[in-house]
């Protein structure tokens, strides 16, 4: 699976900078079909 | 390096290109993006029937627009076979993207009230240990590009519709939960107060202008600590500001789309264009973008969660428009319209002044036999556009007519009612001077609504509302007189102040010479041109060196200065005090004085700043404040009696201000009127 690192705000929360970077509410994991295409994101918080 | 083989940049890379797109379409297209859609409605998915969300419907509603598609449907190249069809060749898919959050601990999706109770490290730690983002982007291509495709039922935009969209926006006002007040010249929620603000009705030009103001200081409501709870801190012209307004438009896009409500109008195309301006700065910072249309998409949830009420209009429904049988609708016709009307539009004051009494059988007939005296007609619709079109689209709904049919009744009916339309005058002077008004109202408001297109739709729209009706009598007024506009400097220069002081925005870079040379520019008469031109680029004319006369009769006889303030912008001057202003003419006093509220002294009203000693005024300033109510510039028949008022306001202020302590002297001095103003989302 591929990996990929996002950089937020380091004050926010998993679930709060996630919908900030993406601009949309997550989806079920059931809906993601977890083939090849998905990838896996690693959260990095500015300042670490 | 081992890091970057580690990691993809592809999520990054393909986010970012969706949110360019969005911005580049905006960027090219300000006046053009949120209406756009409305050729062809809300994105979907063919096969699921689910609209598309945040940043997913605006990319994909940009690419229909860019693409010119007409079909909101979308499929993934696997749907489309499913469906029967298949994708053209050649043609280039799009992606949309998806992405969830699993707790590894729970096996299920993290449910943050899973660590709701922890400590900031235990939810940090626990969310590293257990919690992961997955995220998968999916090619789709719209219904257009496939061959075949299975034909889609169209929502013709009839009366029923029309019907339900007003009622439907009309129960979001009704129920929001920020009181709305009617009154004064701006809309604006204040988040100090907690209350929204709009212009009365019937100073609107349309019920859809109307409700797309309405719409977007509802959204701005959302943000009140009691609600979503949005930092709502911003400064007028800060980028917290900007980003509130983008929030708010975004907000009323995604509602539009999602209730099928289409709003149309100046108003959306101003906003979107002051927008427009900030989007361009957007660039620079994806997740700012991305993070305003999320929260965009939570203001309307939380507007279509709480304030859309179907049940309401249902009992509406049930009521009065219920119009299944004959004899349901001979019911629904013997319902008074004042009833209806103040049932199914509740916040707006008008339908109290419709008369008691008139059934919409008596209101049908009328219309009908082409004898509007029968039930007063106008009385009934209060002569108001607004109140006429909603009663006619219900007329409409319960007799099972076309609306244009109804109006057409009316309009037929109501010219014949009328004498001559145009009451032509005899004298050519007059009628000369009439053509130079509507020559240079007409070129303001062409100013108004192209050139200062990226100004808050507050100014522009404001300015639209107020001349609207006299420029439309003047147009039939002087295409009827037929004479050519006089050019007399004394009389030119006159309605050039007059009509350009109202659109004077210097914040925006439009201070009052720009605007008197934009209305020059636009001018069509060519020895009007001329004259304008000499007049408005000769600088040391524009000076007011007229002397009072019968044209220019106010001038300032007494004031007083207490504080003067001004922000750090050079956006607005106030002085605290007061002005007395003679009309010699008619030998009438007018105080001008400042008002304190609050601990912060106010202006009253507009951009002008009251006028010092030395100074004249307009007289067009004072009528029109005369025409739109007499709260901030009060008449006297002696000097005396206005000192007198004025000692009596003193004395309160000075009152009001001991009582405010603090909040004096360098305090209000320095941040009183920046504040307010900030606190003000138009």
């Amino acid at each position: 699976m591929k990996q990929e690192k996002i950089t937020v705000d380091s004050n926010q929360t998993t679930v709060e900078a996630l919908s900030n970077f993406f601009g949309l509410d997550p989806v079920s994991f059931d809906e993601l079909a977890t083939d090849k295409d998905v990838v896996q994101i690693t959260i990095e918080r500015e300042g670490k | 390096m081992a890091e970057q083989q580690k990691y993809s940049d592809i999520v990054n890379q393909r986010r970012n290109e969706m949110v360019d797109v969005v911005l580049s379409y905006i960027e090219q297209n300000p006046t053009e993006w949120q209406s756009g859609w409305q050729k062809f409605g809300c994105p979907i998915n063919a096969v699921s029937s689910k609209q598309y969300r945040g940043i997913n419907l605006l990319y994909l509603a940009v690419v229909s627009m860019a693409r010119k598609y007409t079909d909101n449907r979308w499929v993934t190249f696997n749907q489309a076979k499913q469906l029967g069809t298949s994708v053209k060749k050649g043609e280039k898919s799009v992606p949309v993207l998806y992405y969830s959050i699993y707790d590894e601990n729970t096996k299920k999706d993290f449910d943050v009230a899973t660590v709701a109770d922890m400590t900031k490290e235990e939810r940090n730690e626990y969310e590293r240990k257990y919690v992961r983002a997955y995220t998968k982007f999916y090619q789709v291509f719209n219904a257009e590009q496939c061959v075949n495709f299975p034909k889609r039922e169209v929502n013709v935009m009839g009366e029923t519709e029309r019907q339900r969209q007003n009622e439907l926006v009309e129960s979001i006002i009704a129920n929001s939960s920020a009181p709305v007040f009617y009154g004064g010249d701006s809309a604006y929620y204040s988040i100090h107060t907690d209350d929204i603000h709009l212009p009365v009705i019937e100073q609107f030009n349309t019920m859809q202008d109307y409700y797309a103001t309405a719409l977007h200081e509802i959204a701005h409501s959302t943000g009140h600590s009691s609600r979503l709870n949005r930092d709502m801190s911003g400064d007028f012209g800060s980028e917290k500001y900007a980003v509130e307004e983008l929030r708010a438009e975004l907000s009323s896009m995604f509602l539009q789309m999602e209730n099928g409500i289409q709003l149309e109008g100046k108003h959306i195309e101003n906003h979107s264009a002051y927008l427009a301006n900030w989007l361009k700065a957007a660039k620079d910072n994806k997740t700012v973008f991305t993070a305003a249309v999320k929260d965009a998409m939570r203001i309307a949830d939380y507007i279509s969660e709480h304030y859309v009420s179907k049940d309401k209009a249902a009992t509406v429904d049930e009521q009065l428009d219920n119009t299944s049988t004959e004899a349901e609708q001979q019911s629904a016709l013997n319902v008074e319209v004042k009833v209806y009307y103040t049932h199914a539009f509740p916040t707006d004051s008008l339908g109290q002044y419709i008369p008691d009494g008139v059934t919409f059988k008596d209101f049908n007939d009328a219309l009908v036999s082409g004898n509007l005296e029968t039930v007063k007609v106008e009385a009934v619709y209060v002569n108001d556009s607004v109140v006429r079109e909603r009663i006619f689209a219900h007329l409409a709904k319960i007799t099972n007519q076309k609306y244009d049919d109804v109006y057409n009744q009316w309009l037929n009916a109501y010219e014949k009612s009328q004498p001559p339309t145009v009451a032509v005058q005899d004298d050519t002077k007059e009628k000369a001077e009439l053509a130079t008004r509507y020559a240079i109202l007409d070129a303001a408001m062409k100013v108004a609504r192209d050139d200062m297109s990226a100004v808050d739709a507050r100014y522009t729209d404001g300015y639209s509302d107020m001349f609207f009706s006299e420029h439309n009598r003047l147009a039939k007024q002087v295409a009827a007189n037929g004479v050519a506009p006089s050019v007399d400097p004394i009389l030119v220069q006159s309605l050039l102040d007059e009509y350009s002081n109202p659109l004077t925005v210097e914040y925006y870079g439009w201070d009052n010479t720009a605007v008197k040379r934009a209305i020059a520019d636009k001018i069509e008469d060519p020895a009007l041109k001329v004259q304008m031109t000499k007049l408005v680029y000769d600088y040391d004319s524009l000076q007011d060196k007229t002397p009072v006369s019968e044209s220019n009769p106010m001038l300032t006889v007494e004031a007083q200065q207490t504080y003067y303030f001004t922000d750090t912008s050079g956006m607005r001057n106030q002085q605290e005090g007061f002005t007395i202003l003679h009309d010699r003419e008619r030998d009438k006093w007018y105080l001008w004085n400042s008002d304190f509220i609050e601990g912060k002294v106010i202006t009253p009203r507009g951009t002008r700043i009251r006028p010092t000693i030395g100074e004249t005024a307009k007289r067009s300033e004072i009528v029109q404040t005369f025409e739109n109510g007499e709260e901030w510039l009060t008449q006297f028949d002696s000097v005396e009696q206005a000192r007198e008022y004025w000692n009596k306001e003193s004395t309160r202020i000075n009152a009001l201000r001991a009582e405010y302590g603090e909040l004096n002297e360098q305090a209000i001095k320095r941040q009183s009127e920046i504040e307010y103003r900030g606190q003000q989302l138009c």
